[in-house]
């Protein structure tokens, strides 16, 4: 697979593929008003490394979300879902999900999504401040 | 902070720009000042995704309004726009059903939501109302004011507490 650079902008979040080291990252906002054109980019992205991917191929996912609306939540979740196929595939996939101490509510949702999905999600402290 | 005008695109970048400068200038707690930019940046999408396909009804998404107060204890958010009578009984239904939840019941209610509805087309996920009562930790309110076309001028009103 090749790279993938997404720039981020005053609403949606800076996303990077790096092929190299099969690690994904996603930083930043994420409340544009059309979160399913926007997160399209990710799903395409999910489905075409499950065309071309090998079992015991590794993949970590990092979020560093700064605020998101409830439109983006979901389309995060459908985007795990597809990540969660992977791992049905034999693909290692770890998700690292960061959050501000001082903002409980992203720790929530990241830990909604652990009761949710059947994925190795790890809650993280971000030592960054936003 | 008051706003009355068309909810447009630029208009909620800026109401948000200036948001922030205001809470940043005041030293709200992290946690207070994420809790009301997502509270607005939610209220004001779900007003711009209710007019977005109804151009005809430009007339009154220019009555559309945010008003933010802040006293010693809470900052409350009044978020208002016109919306048809059969829309604000739907509203209704919702808020008055979300109210009746305890606080496990709510986060129970945002799981199977969040698990099982897609997004719309026009960017609902159908979670708006229910995250927000959960992110801010109170019920939430709404005013009413019917004019004479028919229509209601719908306020929801959600108070976050300061501490």
């Amino acid at each position: 697979m090749t790279n993938l650079i997404v720039e981020k902008t005053a609403r949606t979040p800076h996303i990077f593929f790096d092929s190299e080291k099969s690690t994904l990252n996603v930083q930043g906002r994420s409340i544009p008003e059309n979160s399913l054109q926007f997160y399209g980019v990710l799903f395409k992205w999910a489905d075409n490394f499950y065309q071309d991917t090998s079992e015991h191929q590794n993949l970590e996912v990092t979020f560093k979300l700064e605020y998101f609306n409830t439109s983006s939540s979901k389309c995060i979740l459908d985007f795990l879902r597809k990540l969660e196929n992977l791992k049905k595939m034999g693909v290692k996939v770890k998700i690292y999900w960061f959050y501000d101490v001082r903002d409980e509510d992203m720790q929530e949702v990241g830990q909604d999504f652990k009761e949710i999905l059947d994925l190795d999600i790890e809650l993280l402290p971000n030592p960054e401040k936003h | 902070m008051y706003y009355k005008g068309d909810i447009t695109d630029t208009a909620i970048s800026l109401i948000i720009e200036q948001m922030e400068a205001s809470l940043d200038q005041k030293q709200a707690p992290v946690r207070v000042r994420k809790k009301i930019i997502y509270m607005i940046i939610e209220c004001l999408q779900n007003i711009y995704n209710y007019f977005k396909d109804k151009p005809y009804q430009k007339m009154v998404n220019d009555e559309s309004c945010l008003d933010i107060k802040v006293d010693a204890y809470s900052y409350t958010i009044n978020v208002s726009n016109y919306v048809t009578d059969e829309g604000s009984q739907n509203i209704i239904k919702k808020i008055e059903h979300i109210n009746s939840l305890t606080s496990e019941q709510l986060h129970e209610l945002y799981l199977s939501v969040l698990a099982s509805q897609q997004v719309s087309p026009s960017g609902g996920a159908g979670l708006g109302l229910i995250d927000i009562a959960r992110k801010s930790g109170t019920k939430l309110s709404y005013l009413l004011a019917p004019n004479a076309n028919g229509d209601v001028y719908f306020t929801l009103q959600i108070s976050i507490l300061n501490n």
